[in-house]
């Protein structure tokens, strides 16, 4: 029985990845820099 | 899994992915209504509402929906990591409950906050949190939602394995 190839990833999964990949770096940069809400601190 | 526990096993599922974004939408009006209110009771009470709807409708429904999704998936053909909308939807909802149980504290310190003195500038940070948390809750089980419904295309590797080994007779 002949194998047919693995299909490749298809484009909205590429999209929802890149999406991840700047929600996260969003999300370090801006702890980073400190402007992120969650700095602040409750009194 | 026998169908009457998977007809169960989805009821849930539906019921908890359906009320999941009602309730986090309640909470983002409330958290809007603390962060934009004029009238200072109204503000406290919202603030105040935010905490038992937190404890006992979100965070239930936060462990509800995925476990119940994740029974689903394992007890039928769809899998949970054979077609990118099911792994997707499950990766998408692993950060979510994290990010959820880490605003589980602001939350309580908030409703103390408002329950013992008027809010002051120092909380505006707390306030614009809450309501970008909650919004970004919603747009996040919006789409997770879409993904149930539309079911894109797409198998993953693994996916495709099982198929070929279902589909591929076997030799004497």
């Amino acid at each position: 029985v002949q194998r047919r190839s693995i299909p490749s990833t298809p484009r909205w999964v590429r999209l929802f990845g890149i999406a991840a990949i700047v929600l996260v770096l969003v999300f370090i940069l801006m702890h980073l820099t400190g402007t992120a809400p969650m700095t602040h601190r409750m009194q | 899994m026998t169908p009457a526990l998977r007809k169960f096993a989805l009821t849930l599922h539906v019921i908890s992915s359906v009320g999941f974004p009602g309730a986090v939408t309640c909470f983002l009006a409330l958290a809007t209504l603390g962060l934009v209110g004029q009238d200072p009771q109204l503000v406290r009470a919202a603030y105040a509402a935010m905490a038992p709807i937190t404890w006992f409708v979100i965070l239930p429904l936060s462990f509800v929906a995925p476990l119940t999704g994740i029974v689903s998936s394992l007890g039928t053909s769809w899998g949970l990591f054979r077609h990118y909308w099911v792994l997707v939807k499950f990766l998408m909802t692993i950060p979510s409950t994290a990010i959820l149980l880490v605003h589980m504290r602001p939350i309580d310190l908030m409703a103390d906050a408002v329950a013992a003195r008027a809010l002051t500038a120092a909380d505006l940070g707390a306030q614009i949190q809450l309501v970008m948390a909650s919004g970004l809750a919603v747009i996040v089980l919006i789409v997770a939602t879409a993904l149930s419904v539309y079911k894109p295309r797409g198998v993953t590797p693994y996916g495709w394995r099982k198929q070929q080994d279902q589909r591929t007779p076997v030799l004497p």
